[in-house]
């Protein structure tokens, strides 16, 4: 076969093809006319929409006024019931001594906490139940009114001080049973979790309140990732604190596989926090994001092992928080774990904190 | 409007009055002598094409009543320039006047002999024939505009609004997956 060949063999192509092929320019589409009349279409409901949006935009209100009266027992489970999402469900009794007064639940008594989320609107409740034979301690420092303060307040805060706050409290936990050594590693541990304190249930949330809370789960790094030292030499006050770290500087304290490729792109930002002092295993770290208003971010850090005074570790926190690092306000709240309980009023940072804050 | 023309140019072709060459060549004259001037380079050549083309469908029509005339008249005029080509070449032994679409296909079409089995050259339409019906409306009436009525590319460019450099790249991929269908089908 040759060209020619194949030529005349095409030249028996249907009939359908030869005639469209014969006036082409006739089947074009006025594609034009088309679009112009989308786009009209489009500047017509434009027109007649936005003005609608923009009066639905909610007004923001100022907060509502906290009171520091004395905190029911409402308020306690509902503390418990934030912490229980993450952390073991056994709620360990305390005795409160900052209040000095406390009492025993009964035990045939069953609590029901209530911890709300609420997101563009919508509240969700979630429910957790307290064993009987628990101790709940009925009054005590009202930790979850105050940050709701401190949050509503979004003052900016000098993290450096915040972190010498942080009392230095010798525990008594075992080092020996918790997490082993692993100097310079890159860990991965767990989930961190940006959930709302909880209010206490009596205090109705309103809804041109509108507060964003932000469920994430990403990792964190620690390095190193060690017991704590039985001699607690204090950092200095330049060496604590936090800072905004770009990803060459994550590379550069963690090594060349931090981070990992899927925070690599430009989504992120890093929270690097400098510890002062030695910090139990469990821990949560409150973020205000003093770009948002009323907005609170909390960190639950339920595997960060043991941090002691070198311990730096990193969160990458996403770029959509719109986080000042020049703003930032950070406080550690030790919860419940393995004895350290007793050791670590549930209260006691996030009150130095706090009250920094208010100050 | 067009089939009402073609059906009263095969009436009057089955009436065996000598108005249909005139009508057929009112209608269709033009576009069929582009195309043989397309395909021979000659006009004097491409007016030998159209009147061989004439006379072939008064002998033809009837018995034979084709369902589109255009179509049925172009293809007489396309054959008889593809004749009168072939012989011209034949005879010079030497470039082709008709140097565009012909060179083109010869990137995929080998040369080769020019005896190629019935059941092959059907094999050969049918490949082709499916292989244009998967194509965009645009893309099919390029092609067919550009290899069976062999216009040339400044032409099409206008045709289709498309500028020269498009209208090239385009054919030069279509080329390309034809040859490609052809070659999977077994048929190069």
């Amino acid at each position: 076969m040759n060209p020619l060949k194949f030529s005349e063999i095409i030249s028996d192509l249907p009939d359908e093809m030869i005639e469209s092929a014969a006036e082409p320019r006739r089947k074009s589409f006025p594609y034009h006319i088309l679009t112009a009349a989308a786009a009209g279409i489009i500047m017509v409901i434009a027109a007649a929409i936005y003005p609608k949006l923009r009066m639905q935009i909610p007004p923001v209100t100022a907060p509502p006024a906290v009171t520091d009266s004395a905190v029911t027992a409402s308020e306690t489970q509902t503390a418990a019931a934030a912490t229980s999402q993450t952390v073991s469900t056994n709620t360990t009794a305390t005795d409160d001594t900052a209040s000095g007064s406390a009492s025993t639940v009964s035990p045939q008594q069953t609590h029901t906490t209530v911890s709300r989320t609420e997101s563009a609107g919508v509240r969700t409740e979630t429910t957790a139940a307290i064993p009987p034979n628990t101790e709940l301690p009925l009054e005590t420092v009202p930790y979850t009114s105050t940050l709701q303060k401190a949050s509503a307040d979004t003052a900016v805060f000098d993290g450096t001080t915040t972190m010498d706050m942080i009392p230095c409290v010798e525990t008594e936990h075992d080092t020996t049973s918790s997490a082993e050594d692993k100097p310079t590693s890159l860990t991965e541990s767990t989930t961190v979790n940006a959930y709302p304190p909880d209010e206490e249930e009596t205090t109705a949330l309103k809804e041109e309140e509108c507060i964003s809370y932000q469920t994430l789960t990403v990792p964190v790094w620690s390095k190193p990732n060690g017991k704590i030292p039985e001699t607690l030499p204090q950092r200095n006050d330049a060496e604590c604190g936090y800072e905004m770290w770009s990803e060459e500087q994550l590379r550069a304290f963690f090594g060349a596989d931090a981070p990992p490729e899927e925070y690599c792109e430009t989504d992120y930002d890093f929270l690097a926090i400098h510890c002062c002092a030695p910090t139990p295993d469990m821990l949560i770290l409150y973020i205000n994001l003093t770009q948002i208003p009323r907005c609170t971010v909390m960190y639950d850090l339920t595997a960060a092992d043991y941090m002691n005074h070198e311990t730096v570790f990193v969160i990458p926190v996403p770029k959509v928080l719109h986080i000042d690092p020049s703003a930032i306000a950070t406080s550690f709240w030790p919860v419940e774990a393995d004895g350290l309980f007793d050791a670590y009023p549930t209260n006691r940072t996030d009150i130095y904190y706090t009250e920094q804050a208010q100050n | 409007m067009e089939a009402t023309n073609d059906q009263t140019i095969i009436a009057l072709f089955e009436d065996r009055n000598e108005q249909a060459l005139a009508e057929s060549e009112r209608h269709y004259g033009a576009l069929c002598r582009s195309v043989a001037r397309s395909i021979t380079g000659s006009e004097e050549d491409a007016e030998e094409c159209l009147n061989d083309a004439m006379l072939t469908a008064w002998n033809a029509i009837p018995p034979e009543k084709p369902k589109n005339f255009r179509a049925y008249l172009l293809r007489l005029v396309r054959n008889a320039a593809l004749d009168r080509y072939r012989a011209a070449h034949t005879e010079k032994r030497s470039a082709d006047r008709n140097s565009g679409s012909l060179d083109e296909l010869a990137e995929i079409i080998p040369n080769g002999s020019d005896v190629v089995k019935e059941t092959e050259q059907r094999e050969i339409l049918a490949a082709v024939t499916a292989f244009l019906q998967k194509l965009p409306q645009k893309q099919r009436d390029l092609f067919v505009r550009r290899y069976w009525y062999a216009t040339d590319i400044a032409a099409l460019a206008e045709m289709f609004r498309m500028s020269e450099n498009h209208v090239k790249v385009t054919l030069s991929r279509l080329r390309k997956r034809l040859k490609a269908a052809l070659e999977k089908e077994g048929l190069l």
